[in-house]
């Protein structure tokens, strides 16, 4: 956008633009340079990560580093309230005062709109004035991963399972700028040790590096962006101008867009800090290819999965106690889960068709048995690929009405004109989908073969990917859908 | 909702840091020759100021020797396979008349003449209105739909959604929306709207063109002799006069009815100042040109005492957000309500109940 329209957060230093390529090039030099440097090899990350998030808006690092003084003192104090049985009663309170105030941040920021639009309103139906002001907040990018981070390191100390950091160490923990805005979601156990350590090897995975970047930059930069353009933004924002057909391409392209938009983001920040000499947890899996909504959980945003299992869903009770009580804790998980996504009613609903779904699939397996095997696995992957469909048309959709017509016009408007779905877009779909079914080991072996060539060809193969992607791509890049969250 | 996550590489790839450095500092200087020429335009196509000029300055060797060495020779290829590029001047196409269908009824009048380009501060030559140019739209029906293109810069995306959620609403308007964001009559250079244009006429398409600029335009522009305009200079206002009488003229004719939707009021003065210097611009041309409505968005978007709210009461008393948090674009309920206002004149014209 140029002149004045731009909305928010479209000035983020997105990662597929020149600003973040020389960026990236500069902390890459120092940062190897400082490296020998333990303490200023920090002091500088720290930094680096500070300008990378007061790009988007210099006023949000001081709530970065306000979250940043607040998580570690109530972590530092947290530690001193452990017994060798667990944390004391005030501690108890300590930790749910610390959890709170990192939830009241963010209600306030994410949720403030949502309540006094939508919650109030009811409210007020039952007979209760609440006057609140009608209030535009400016959602600050990464605020939801940065506030999932600081929640867990406090529940992690609480727990035992780690030991409180220095304030240097946890203020790169909380900030460091490849998972910053999107994730993926690190532990302190795994990003912390990785830090402390002292420098043993000048050695980078330098081929995954550059495979998981130009992998992620194709999906984001063509993939993602076509998809929208072509259909999927197209057909939500009016389902009834649409056919059948096109309803339900517009749909699988938002179920691809999303995938690659995401998947795509993470592979880049997981190939950045792959460069860093930093290694993140994997975050997607191919989970196109899941042949239950279980097994889709394991494959898509691996690292909130796991955050919501260890800080939602065993706190709620987790797979103990009666069937009825386990499937209200997963109920629960999965709609706290959606709400998590977007301040929006439809978001509620995309994870209650998850926690449905996931309580159903439960029960269907445990009385088919038939249902383990290849025939199964199969009747299983079609099921879960239109479930997790079905339920991102609420996730996509801005309002019920709109989801419903989406529906509605996918069970009735056969035998319309389809001029959005040509054979091009049948092929970019089908082509994404079938790519999560190829071996890994291609992958891989792709990445050895590049580890042998010499750096000039290494070279050449990095710049016509980049050309390609630019050449393929659109004008401008649009930010990445999980900035929202 | 279980499952270990598993770590990236299985097996180390090493490489020194240094060599790896030197990998991608080689494989982005090499990416930047072989793309250079693109850089350059993107570089081009910023709004004038400095930025503009130190990314011009830094991508202009790069592409001198790209030129120099043909290395730009495959982007080039990919770009012409593609249809991509476009020049920097806002060149009207010849009149392409009624652009009719086969079938379709010759044009009842033709357009007016092309509005030549001025000289500096020379205001754009506008053709005499007359009763003969007013388009009749026919009643449609649901087997002949009234055929409506709505269009224009990042201002449409969601007032366009909301039309065409009404237009489906009738059942005898099938309406084609086409945002094209970034984009705006000061830079053609980024996105071509007199060719775009040129060919949704030829096409004989559409009946009614609903077109909305204006938020992206308050930029410097470059007139046909080169010269560039800030805007507030009398020239920029001059330039921007001749491209809205230009496509004013090339959308006429055929009988198709233009409906040109003004700005509303923004949330920064001296943006809302800039909004309502275009809308007079829009309004007067209008006026000159029986084919084309001005439609007034800014009292459906003030308050009563005639300021910038992102909360109005909406048309069934109850307060709703209608402005996205940017202070510039409409949400769904403003663009709801700006649908409805366009959607009011064009059944008026086409007299659908």
């Amino acid at each position: 956008m140029q002149g004045g329209a731009a909305p928010p957060p479209a000035d983020a230093m997105l990662f597929p633009t020149v600003d973040f390529a020389v960026f990236f090039v500069i902390v890459f030099a120092i940062a190897w340079l400082l490296r020998p440097w333990h303490l200023w090899w920090r002091v500088f990350l720290v930094a680096a990560s500070w300008f990378f998030y007061g790009f988007w808006e210099p006023k949000f690092v001081l709530l970065l580093i306000g979250s940043t003084a607040f998580n570690w003192a109530v972590g530092r104090d947290l530690a001193a309230m452990r017994t060798p049985e667990g944390l004391t009663r005030f501690g108890r309170w300590f930790l749910g005062f610390g959890i709170a105030a990192n939830l009241l941040t963010l209600g306030w920021f994410k949720y403030y709109g949502f309540f006094v639009h939508d919650v109030a309103g009811l409210i007020e139906r039952l007979g209760v004035d609440l006057p609140l002001p009608l209030l535009q907040v400016t959602l600050p990018v990464a605020i939801s991963f940065f506030t999932f981070h600081a929640i867990s390191y406090l529940v992690d100390i609480a727990r035992g399972e780690c030991e409180p950091l220095s304030p240097l160490d946890f203020a790169l923990y909380l900030s460091f700028f490849p998972h910053l805005v999107a994730g993926p979601i690190v532990r302190v156990t795994e990003f912390a040790p990785q830090i402390r350590a002292p420098l043993r090897e000048r050695v980078i995975d330098a081929a995954p590096a550059f495979t998981l970047i130009v992998a992620g930059l194709f999906k984001k930069v063509v993939i993602s962006t076509y998809l929208a353009g072509e259909i999927a933004d197209p057909v939500f924002a009016s389902p009834a101008s649409h056919s059948a057909l096109e309803n339900l391409f517009g749909v699988y392209a938002y179920a691809v867009q999303i995938f690659a938009d995401f998947s795509g983001y993470t592979d880049i920040a997981i190939g950045c800090a792959l460069l860093l000499g930093i290694q993140f947890p994997q975050n997607f899996d191919s989970p196109y290819r899941a042949w239950s909504l279980q097994d889709f959980w394991r494959r898509w945003h691996m690292t909130l999965s796991r955050w919501l299992r260890d800080y939602l869903y065993i706190p709620l009770g987790g797979n103990r106690g009666p069937k009825w009580f386990v499937y209200r804790n997963l109920f629960l998980t999965m709609l706290l889960g959606g709400l998590w996504h977007g301040a929006a009613w439809t978001f509620v609903a995309w994870g209650a068709v998850h926690g449905a779904g996931l309580v159903i699939e439960r029960e269907v397996r445990a009385r088919n048995r038939w249902l383990h095997g290849a025939a199964g696995k199969a009747v299983g992957w079609f099921a879960t690929f239109h479930l997790v469909c079905f339920a991102w048309i609420f996730f996509r959709a801005e309002t019920f009405g709109a989801a419903w017509q989406v529906i509605t016009r996918i069970a009735t408007a056969w035998g319309e004109p389809s001029p959005a779905v040509t054979p091009l877009l049948a092929a970019v779909i089908a082509g994404s989908i079938a790519a999560q079914f190829l071996p890994k080991d291609l992958f891989r072996r792709f990445e050895v073969a590049y580890s042998e060539l010499a750096p000039a060809a290494q070279a050449a193969m990095l710049a016509v990917a980049l050309v390609l992607i630019d050449a393929l791509g659109p004008e401008g890049v649009a930010p990445f859908i999980y900035f929202q969250f | 909702m279980s499952g270990a996550i598993r770590h990236g590489p299985r097996q180390r790839l090493g490489a020194r840091p240094r060599r790896v450095f030197g990998v991608m500092v080689g494989g982005l200087l090499l990416a930047v020759l072989l793309n250079a020429p693109a850089l350059e335009q993107g570089a081009e196509r910023m709004p004038y100021g400095r930025e503009r000029d130190f990314w011009l300055a830094v991508w202009k060797p790069f592409a001198a020797v790209s030129r120099t060495f043909y290395l730009d020779e495959p982007r080039n290829l990919l770009d012409r396979a593609l249809g991509r590029g476009g020049g920097d001047l806002f060149e009207l196409p010849a009149a392409p008349g009624g652009g009719e269908e086969p079938g379709r009824e010759p044009p009842a009048t033709a357009p007016a003449a092309r509005t030549p380009a001025p000289g500096r501060g020379t205001p754009a030559a506008a053709p005499t209105p007359t009763p003969d140019l007013r388009p009749r739209l026919r009643t449609p029906t649901a087997a002949d739909p009234l055929r409506v293109w709505i269009g224009g810069d990042s201002m449409v995306k969601v007032l366009g959604e909301a039309f065409l959620r009404q237009a489906a609403e009738t059942g005898v308007i099938a309406a084609t929306h086409d945002p094209q964001l970034s984009s705006g009559l000061t830079r053609p250079d980024f996105f071509d709207w007199p060719g775009h244009f040129n060919q949704l006429v030829r096409s004989g398409r559409y009946e009614v063109f609903i077109v909305v600029f204006g938020a992206n335009d308050s930029q410097g522009i470059k007139t046909p002799d080169g010269k560039i305009f800030q805007p507030g200079e009398e020239g920029w206002t001059a330039e921007y006069r001749r491209r809205v009488a230009g496509v004013m003229d090339l959308l006429g004719g055929g009988n198709r009815l233009v409906l040109w939707v003004g700005q509303p009021i923004m949330r920064s003065a001296e943006f809302s100042e800039r909004m309502a210097a275009l809308n007079a611009i829009y309004r007067e041309e209008a006026a000159k040109r029986p084919w084309v409505q001005f439609i007034d968005l800014w009292p459906l978007f003030t308050t009563p005492a005639g300021g910038y709210d992102a909360y109005l009461a909406d048309d069934d008393g109850q307060v709703k957000e209608m402005r996205h948090p940017d202070g510039v674009h409409l949400v769904r309920a403003g663009g709801e309500r700006a649908a409805r206002a366009i959607m009011a004149v064009l059944k008026a014209e086409a007299k659908i109940p």
